[in-house]
């Protein structure tokens, strides 16, 4: 990675800080997060990685990253980090970013008896579809 | 003769590898031991309970000790034994910890071996004599070698006890390092704003007597009463006449480069160091001044409106006793040359941290501008790169030079505040933020934008852009990934180090540094700012790396240590001096010249020999100047020099024993 390189602009910075309502300046790099991740197996880029990412500016990096799709949003990682800033909301808040830019239809189910519905609640959030 | 030994287990630090029952069982067999016995803890109250009942039992008059080494609790049993009515120099002590257990790991050898270490102490003790010191006068006035925060403070506190200091400063004015700065972490206090008061209070103290562009030349003597000669090197500037108004060094036409601005500017050959300098008065640098390398010029004579330079000026000796001395030398900084992938010293727009706090400080070369050195252009994109030379092994020093990491992150605190927009990357290891109030430090300049990115700098190279600038290539270790900056300037928090001549200035007080150069206390933790000199105290980073706080404390407690010692007005004096035997003296004075504390003279004995009267020279003592350190004894040709506590008779009997 080469800088200068495109961060994000001022007006996706003000979204991404209405949205999440966190400081990710706070965040010192302890690799909690990552540490008790259990999909990390999965994640193109780790949980400590979104936030430093998210710290420099690098939304684009974010935004094309598997990561997002992949947290569970289980909330290990907010329950334990040491700074209160939710690793788990910051991916929310990355997700409803690019969702807020694409269609937002409503919501089909299939088979009602079948979806808990914490995953439905969870499936709502990351597709809204 | 009744001996009573004592074996230690110094809780398991002995114990683990030492039989130590064993041990006190089979001295018991030897010749006039009537007592022994183990203790867990000897240098407790009931460890010494123990010894005290164990002398009243069993009539004891020699104690010989197994334990740790003397250094650490020598006196302990000998107040105890003096307590109990004993000379306090009939207790031996054998060192089985750091010379038994703590090195080996057998223990059936360690057990031998400690066995045989209490034995030879047994038999020392078999012809131990009593000894006593004598009351020395103090001399109470204090000298602190150093002008930095370190010497000012520490000259302060003693002169504000009521006991006069002089303080000694090479450096044409007092101040140190802390006067290049700009402002001090964590509370962003201008140095100058807090420097400058004490400064003045220290020139104007009635009990302070400054010696700037001065250096120690000699020391001699001993705690209470050290002879030391200065150096007051000439200043060809009468400070008598001189009222400061510096139309010489206006007119002075020699420009040389500023060390006070680490180079990066020029100051005339007639200068005062900066313009808050205490005193405010200007020498003449006389290896760059043309007069004095060609005899023309004298502009600075010619327009003195108070006549006031004097180019025959000679240097001075000034001789003068002081009681006790603060060592606060301070420090230089690494000018990292030698680590070549950082490119400093190739291209204009490395800098050090000290330069860039030259550039921040409003009397510095930029005034308070921080500009790029190739262009005199704002810098808009700065890398820091953490721990330059410092915990590096290979080429630097490999001790951590300790407020690089909060000096990084006030740089990028006021580079943010001065100049808005500017983008500090900071390459680091570790940050280290063990102090009050740092962490929070650290917070806020995170927060205000500095980017933290974890790895070292790998390379610094010129872009070769149209613009000159530099790309630092590293790898953030949290990324994962290799990161590469294109910067406009790239400042490096290079590694502290003794001052060049550390070494000269400790064989000259007489004290010990440790492997990096460094000053050594005399105990890390229970006598940070004693030396192993007594009289001799410790302020400053000459000590070890240090922030300004700590420095201000230890220089507090080194005045205190000197205080005490001019309020006791008394030394005990060494009582394991040397000692001639007149009768066998040959009088061949091999022993004067190497005695380092001159307390050896020549004098004349008259004795009948063969009904004649003969007068016949021999040696003697200075009991007061006499520290002990035995290099006569060990000289003697013919055995007449013996050392008080290690005669040879002692020695021989630990060899005999064995």
């Amino acid at each position: 990675m080469r800088f200068p390189t495109k961060t994000a602009s001022n007006n996706e910075r003000e979204e991404f800080n209405d949205i999440v309502q966190k400081n990710v300046k706070d965040c010192y790099q302890c690799l909690k997060c990552s540490s008790g991740c259990p999909l990390t197996a999965h994640m193109d880029y780790y949980p400590h990685q979104v936030m430093l990412l998210a710290k420099m500016g690098l939304f684009d990096q974010i935004f094309e990253s598997k990561t997002l799709w992949v947290c569970a949003s289980c909330l290990a990682c907010s329950s334990r980090c040491p700074r209160d800033l939710e690793p788990a909301k910051i991916m929310e808040g990355f997700r409803t970013m690019i969702l807020r830019d694409r269609d937002q239809g409503n919501v089909e189910i299939l088979d009602t008896r079948k979806v808990p519905r914490q995953a439905l609640i969870a499936s709502m959030r990351k597709f809204r579809r | 003769m009744r001996i009573g030994v004592f074996i230690c287990w110094c809780g398991s630090n002995i114990k683990n590898m030492v039989d130590v029952e064993k041990v006190a069982e089979e001295v018991k067999s030897m010749p006039r031991v009537v007592y022994s016995q183990d203790v867990q803890y000897l240098c407790s109250e009931v460890g010494q309970a123990d010894i005290s009942k164990a002398i009243d039992e069993h009539n004891l008059d020699r104690v010989v000790i197994g334990a740790c080494s003397p250094r650490m609790h020598e006196t302990t049993f000998q107040k105890l034994l003096e307590g109990k009515g004993l000379n306090p120099y009939y207790v031996e002590i054998a060192n089985i910890r750091e010379q038994c257990s703590w090195v080996h790991s057998d223990k059936e050898k360690a057990t031998e071996k400690a066995l045989e270490l209490v034995k030879k102490a047994v038999a020392k003790s078999y012809y131990s004599i009593p000894l006593s010191s004598d009351l020395l006068e103090v001399n109470k006035k204090a000298l602190v070698v150093g002008g930095g925060i370190a010497g000012i403070q520490a000259a302060l506190d003693i002169a504000d006890a009521g006991y006069p200091v002089d303080l000694v400063e090479r450096e044409p004015s007092i101040g140190g390092r802390m006067a290049q700065f700009d402002k001090t972490f964590p509370t962003l206090d201008c140095s100058a704003c807090i420097l400058t008061p004490k400064m003045v209070e220290a020139a104007t103290h009635e009990n302070i007597n400054l010696y700037t562009y001065s250096e120690i030349e000699d020391v001699s003597g001993y705690v209470g009463n050290f002879k030391v000669k200065i150096k007051q090197k000439a200043k060809s500037v009468k400070a008598d006449k001189c009222n400061g108004c510096g139309d010489c060094i206006e007119k002075c036409p020699k420009k040389v480069a500023n060390e006070f601005d680490e180079g990066s500017s020029k100051r005339k050959a007639i200068y005062t160091l900066f313009p808050q300098a205490v005193p405010n008065k200007p020498v003449i640098d006389r290896d760059n001044c043309i007069y004095f390398e060609k005899g023309k010029c004298g502009v600075c004579q010619k327009i003195c409106p108070t006549g006031a330079i004097d180019y025959e000026e000679q240097d001075e000796i000034i001789e003068s006793e002081y009681g006790a001395i603060i060592a606060a030398t301070g420090f230089d900084v690494k000018k990292p040359n030698d680590l070549a992938e950082y490119h400093y010293g190739n291209h204009p727009d490395v800098i050090t941290s000290l330069d860039l706090e030259r550039m921040l400080n409003a009397s510095g070369p930029t005034e308070g501008k921080v500009v790029r050195p190739s262009t005199g252009n704002t810098p808009k994109k700065i890398v820091f790169i953490q721990c330059v030379g410092s915990r590096d092994r290979n080429k630097g020093n490999p001790y951590c030079s300790k407020v690089c990491c909060l000096y990084t992150a006030k740089h990028t605190l006021l580079l943010n505040e001065k100049f808005p927009g500017t983008e500090s990357y900071v390459f680091n290891i570790d940050v280290r933020t063990a102090g009050k109030g740092y962490e929070e430090f650290y917070e806020r300049a995170r927060q205000k934008g500095a980017n933290y990115l974890r790895g070292q700098v790998s390379k610094v190279e010129p872009l070769e852009d149209e613009d000159n600038r530099l790309l630092v290539r590293g790898y953030d270790s949290s990324l994962g990934e290799q990161v590469e900056i294109e910067a406009d300037l790239v400042v490096l928090a290079t590694s502290i180090e003794p001052k060049a001549d550390s070494g000269d200035m400790a064989k000259l007080l007489g004290i010990s540094s440790n492997e990096d150069g460094f000053f050594s206390e005399a105990h890390p933790k229970l006598k940070p700012v004693e030396t192993q000199s007594q009289g001799i105290y410790l302020a400053g980073v000459c000590q070890g790396p240090k922030d300004i706080p700590e420095t201000v404390s230890q220089a507090s407690g080194a005045s205190a240590k000197a205080i005490t010692l001019f309020n006791k007005g008394q030394v005990e004096s060494v009582p394991t001096t040397a000692v001639v035997n007149k009768d066998i003296c040959s009088g061949c004075m091999q022993c004067k010249p190497v005695c380092p504390y001159e307390a050896i003279s020549q004098e004349y004995v008259v004795e009948k020999v063969a009904g004649k009267q003969v007068k016949r020279p021999v040696a003697s003592i200075n009991r007061a100047l006499c520290q002990g350190c035995g290099a006569c004894a060990g000289l003697c040709r013919s055995g007449a020099m013996d050392l008080g506590g290690f005669t040879s008779r002692q020695l021989m009997a630990e060899v005999d024993i064995l």
